[in-house]
């Protein structure tokens, strides 16, 4: 076991910043949820996921998915990668989970493999905590690939999150790309001066020097960083982006999340 | 040990959000002991706290875990610069990553940026004040009690599920617990106390200045 998981983390780390967060491919195309005012965006996906949680019903949650769909198809978001982004990791983490509870839960007999008693009360609460959980993915993924940091950001500030904490998320973010850089370079340098093979332990123990020696960078960066900010007038304060101004497109999707959630509240409700 | 949504039910997704309001009050006012040029420095080391995070570690049995790095920052700053910097990672987790959940967010937070970062911290200092095990070895052990505490945290609040409400996670606390503690305590358990032990002894090594840090704040340690 050599130190290439360090390596290949920081790699993939570093691929996946930029091509999937900092490239903003898709938040730049001109579909429906890239048009919404992010204010709008960050409450209607709390809203809508907050929903989907507290449902228990299969076929309310399933339409709440399939709405999922039709919003990625409005913003332009290419399906094929839109599913696969959401349904690659649902079979190992929640499969794991979901698949043994078929045959845990007590009710009447739907199939046997061996002895093994599989029920429908099983497969029904399977088949409900998966849906339930990709379906959330889903809007989760929705509202990551339609977004722009900085719009973000500001919709954030604009709900009264304290100034520092805005500032501390935008540095974070800009400094993820740097440091993990940074520690890719010091990887390759190690390494090219390694001979043989790590064990497991000395494979840890190198990737806490590398993580100290880190830590150090990001110090000595972070007093940079602060002297260059002040140096262009910054004055312990934010100023965001501009305003952001409601049109009759975000009047129209705030009337309809708030139609759907009072719908699928009543629906459960056994109001309808 | 991330929960996604879907696995906590409604009623504990708002318990922890009740319970993370006053955490994050109080978390947000030590923010106001930090000097002006400190503030970018905790947004570095968040950003160092997001990247230790994503080193995902081999461990025995073919799988792999992450550490946190609450319990290293907290002994270099403060337990509660690692609370808020771990409400930011968990935040941008969440909404740019897909990692972690909405609803789950506040859990996650009390998790991994309360519970883990205090009992690592407290455990580190409990070592060197009373027992006076130098400072390696208990920033390891306090790494290591943290990060299970933190899981088994996370086991109790998904094992309570079928008791609470039918549609999330499904498996008792007989089971939950167990599968999060046994998992930390022989995999990320192990991985978190040798790297935060290498951590610590190499910024110790190269600059001790920093360990100065806490005094840099006008917190009384």
């Amino acid at each position: 076991m050599t130190m290439g998981f360090i390596e290949d983390t920081a790699r993939e780390v570093l691929e996946f910043t930029t091509e999937a967060v900092f490239s903003e491919r898709y938040a730049r195309k001109d579909g429906l949820l890239q048009k919404l005012d992010p204010r709008l965006k960050i409450v209607s996906l709390i809203l809508l996921v907050a929903t989907v949680v507290s449902l228990q019903d299969i076929r309310v949650i399933g339409a709440f998915y399939l709405l999922a769909l039709a919003l990625a198809v409005l913003s332009k978001l290419p399906t094929t990668e839109f599913t696969k982004r959401v349904w690659v990791f649902i079979p190992i983490f929640t499969g794991v989970i979901a698949i043994p509870s078929i045959f845990m839960l007590p009710g009447e007999t739907a199939f046997k493999i061996l002895d093994i008693r599989a029920t429908w009360e099983g497969i029904r609460w399977a088949t409900l905590f998966t849906l339930r959980v990709a379906t959330t993915v889903s809007y989760a993924v929705l509202f990551t690939m339609t977004s722009r940091w900085n719009e973000m950001v500001s919709a954030l500030a604009s709900f009264r999150v304290p100034d520092m904490v805005i500032t501390i998320t935008t540095l974070t973010y800009r400094y993820v790309f740097l440091l993990a850089k940074l520690l890719l370079d010091a990887m390759h340098a190690r390494r090219a001066r390694l001979v043989g093979e790590l064990g497991m332990m000395e494979s840890w123990r190198e990737a806490g020097k590398h993580i100290g020696a880190t830590f150090i960078k990001a110090n000595t960066l972070g007093e940079e960083l602060y002297y260059a900010m002040l140096s262009r007038g910054y004055v312990n304060e934010v100023q965001p982006l501009g305003e952001f101004r409601f049109d009759n497109l975000d009047y129209a999707f705030s009337a309809l999340t708030a139609l759907i959630v009072i719908l699928a509240v009543a629906f459960t409700r056994g109001l309808l | 040990m991330h929960i996604p949504d879907g696995y906590l039910g409604p009623y504990t997704c708002a318990f922890f959000y009740l319970i993370m309001i006053p955490i994050w009050y109080r978390a947000f006012r030590w923010l106001k002991n930090l000097r002006p040029n400190q503030v970018p420095l905790l947004g570095v080391l968040t950003a160092f706290s997001f990247l230790v995070m994503m080193y995902n570690m081999p461990v025995p049995g073919g799988t792999t875990a992450h550490i946190v790095g609450g319990t290293i920052i907290a002994i270099l700053v403060s337990p509660w610069a690692a609370t808020v910097s771990l409400t930011v990672v968990l935040l941008i987790q969440a909404l740019f990553f897909g990692d972690g959940g909405i609803t789950t967010y506040a859990a996650n937070v009390f998790n991994m940026g309360v519970v883990l970062p205090f009992v690592g911290y407290y455990t580190y200092r409990f070592f060197t004040q009373k027992i006076r095990v130098n400072e390696i070895v208990s920033s390891g052990i306090g790494a290591y009690i943290g990060i299970v505490t933190a899981a088994t945290m996370a086991g109790i609040e998904l094992g309570i599920q079928p008791y609470i409400q039918p549609g999330y996670c499904p498996y008792t606390l007989s089971v939950s617990v167990p599968a999060m503690a046994i998992a930390h305590l022989i995999t990320a358990g192990p991985a978190a106390a040798v790297v935060t032990g290498a951590v610590i002894w190499y910024v110790k090594k190269s600059r001790p200045d920093l360990f100065a840090m806490r005094t840099i704040t006008k917190v009384r340690w």
